[in-house]
């Protein structure tokens, strides 16, 4: 069997993780889907879907999604701006279309690019949720109430 | 792109290896939980290596034991005490 493959999307760079441009998705770490892994023991299984959670938490990439469980979690933070570690958590439980707002102040950079920090950036209004940002590759951009 | 192969789960162990073999070939690299983490974490100079530190401990818990011979190297340096081996001489 051949497994020689050229690593996917690296640019024939090595394929490390560079933590300022990385996105991390749980896919389908649902409690119903647990019960059907036979191929590792779930409570092992369980502790490192919930650790990745953690260190991708703890190392703030940039735009990024955390979808755990059946929920979306977006994080507005933009490592290279501690302002914008301000902004505040977005649940998403039907998928990152339709986001239910955590409380906070609506300065949620949601998008991945500088500029779209400020395209919801009011520090008088709460942040309510995100919506897509067609511009952006992966962009969602946070939606202000009111 | 990554999979982080010890952090996903199937039906069965032949399940496992026939995906990994065909995500392999299609040019995905392989990884465990432990080298997220440390190529997350880059360096333990940084103010929340403590956090990282319990990070590693959940992934495998005899970490923990590294964790407490560091902390007490480090406390027997704070306190000044004596070391063994010159006690015995």
């Amino acid at each position: 069997m051949t497994t020689t493959a050229t690593p996917a999307n690296f640019d024939g760079q090595r394929p490390v993780i560079d933590p300022n441009d990385a996105v991390m998705l749980l896919i389908d770490h649902q409690s119903g889907l647990f019960q059907t892994v036979g191929d590792i023991p779930v409570p092992e299984l369980r502790t490192r879907a919930a650790v990745l959670a953690k260190v991708a938490t703890l190392a703030k990439p940039p735009g990024d999604h955390y979808c755990v469980g059946t929920g979306w979690t977006e994080w507005s933070a933009d490592p290279r701006n501690s302002s914008e570690r301000a902004a505040r958590q977005v649940r998403c439980p039907q998928g990152p279309d339709q986001c239910v707002g955590q409380s906070g102040l609506c300065r949620g950079s949601q998008g991945n690019r500088p500029q779209d920090a400020d395209h919801s950036r009011d520090n008088n209004k709460r942040l309510c949720g995100v919506s897509r940002d067609r511009s952006g590759p992966r962009g969602l951009q946070g939606v202000c109430c009111g | 792109m990554f999979a982080v192969v010890d952090a996903s789960g199937t039906y069965s162990k032949m399940a496992e290896e026939i995906t990994l073999a065909r995500i392999v070939q299609a040019g995905v690299v392989p990884m465990d939980t432990a080298a997220v983490a440390s190529e997350l974490q880059k360096t333990w100079n940084r103010e929340d290596a403590n956090d990282w530190a319990e990070i590693y401990a959940k992934i495998f818990p005899s970490y923990q034991l590294v964790i407490e011979s560091y902390m007490k190297a480090r406390q027997v340096e704070a306190d000044h005490q004596q070391l063994d081996a010159p006690k015995a001489a």
